[in-house]
């Protein structure tokens, strides 16, 4: 065999253009494929440049989101969270009460807020059983008849006395 | 427009957006289907290739000229598509072959792939060998790049290339016998 193809260092040769052969039969060998079968969406090659272009090119300048948690923001809790601990547990000497409210405050915030009793704590606050509530007769009572009681009747005082 | 040209648009940032558009019509093909044969799904090519542009995009000023731009982004290219497939392994707490085997178990269902039982089987076989084999054996078989360019992308020396390039072949042979 005549020598065409020698190894610098082991003194082996190969028959002339032996591994471009070798490559160019894997296909008529083997009924190997030259495709691979894959395939894209269609028109995804026209699609994807307006894609790469919005990253790239034409990237808008980056907008801060207030929704998105940042890397500073969980160190900042960390220390909240310490604060508010120490604050909580440590004995405290200056705790406020309700009687520290402004009675002006909790007046104008119970005319204002609307709240929510239930008809159990209305028995309780009233000391009646639920079956004289019932016999109450609420149809007769419209807003302005009850504006005026409530305006009328009804101080700080008959919410305060009274431990809810 | 040659390469010459485009390079140097690339690096002016008065050109730099319409040099950058040519660039991605006239590559995004074929850096799609090579990143493609690296981790088989589309959806993923698809987030590798945006990836791999941004990334060109970004360090163009970096490239310094010392091999060619084409085999440059290639580069870029193939090093996003092995550490996307290496995070996906680690993420899922496996080896890089398993989670290819599970991709291409999988592949006669895939919407994107209309291969017959041989194309199948090629990619079967391509799967059981070692990432670097594998390159080797897409760029070659596939791509029909030249020793020299594929030297120039993985750094590896054209001798080294051929080797790879002759056992991964052999291998292939070996399973398709074995698996018909």
């Amino acid at each position: 065999m005549k020598e065409h193809h020698k190894h610098s260092k082991t003194g082996f040769t190969t028959p002339k253009n032996y591994f471009k052969s070798f490559e160019d039969n894997l296909y008529e060998h083997l009924q190997v494929p030259h495709e691979t079968g894959y395939k894209t969406p269609e028109k995804y090659f026209d699609t994807i440049e307006d894609v790469i272009f919005k990253k790239t090119v034409d990237k808008s300048p980056k907008i801060v989101t207030l929704t998105k948690p940042r890397k500073w923001l969980y160190p900042i809790s960390v220390a909240a969270t310490i604060i508010l601990c120490i604050t909580l547990f440590l004995p405290n000497n200056n705790k406020l009460s309700f009687d520290d409210v402004e009675y002006a405050s909790l007046e104008a915030y119970i005319e204002s807020e609307p709240i929510d009793i239930s008809p159990l704590e209305i028995t309780e606050l009233y000391n009646i059983n639920a079956e004289e509530l019932d016999s109450i007769n609420f149809d007769n009572l419209n807003d302005t008849n009850l504006f005026e009681y409530l305006s009328s009747e009804t101080t700080i005082d008959d919410f305060t006395d009274y431990e809810l | 427009m040659t390469e010459q040209v485009l390079i140097k648009k690339l690096k002016n940032p008065k050109t730099l957006n319409s040099a950058f558009k040519e660039l991605v019509s006239i590559y995004k093909e074929r850096l799609y289907w090579h990143i493609r044969k690296i981790v088989i799904n589309h959806d993923d090519a698809d987030d590798v290739l945006q990836n791999t542009f941004v990334k060109v995009f970004k360090n163009i000023d970096r490239f310094k000229e010392e091999s060619k731009l084409f085999s440059w982004m290639y580069r870029i290219a193939t090093n996003e598509a092995i550490t996307f497939i290496n995070q996906r392994a680690k993420k899922h707490q496996t080896t890089t072959e398993e989670i290819q085997q599970k991709i291409i178990s999988n592949l006669a269902t895939d919407d994107y792939f209309d291969g017959d039982n041989a194309q199948l089987q090629l990619q079967k076989a391509i799967a059981t060998l070692p990432q670097k084999q594998q390159l080797v054996f897409n760029m070659k078989y596939f791509d029909s790049l030249k020793y020299d360019e594929i030297s120039e992308i993985l750094d590896t020396s054209v001798g080294a290339l051929k080797t790879s390039y002759h056992i991964a072949v052999k291998k292939i042979e070996l399973y398709i016998k074995t698996h018909h």
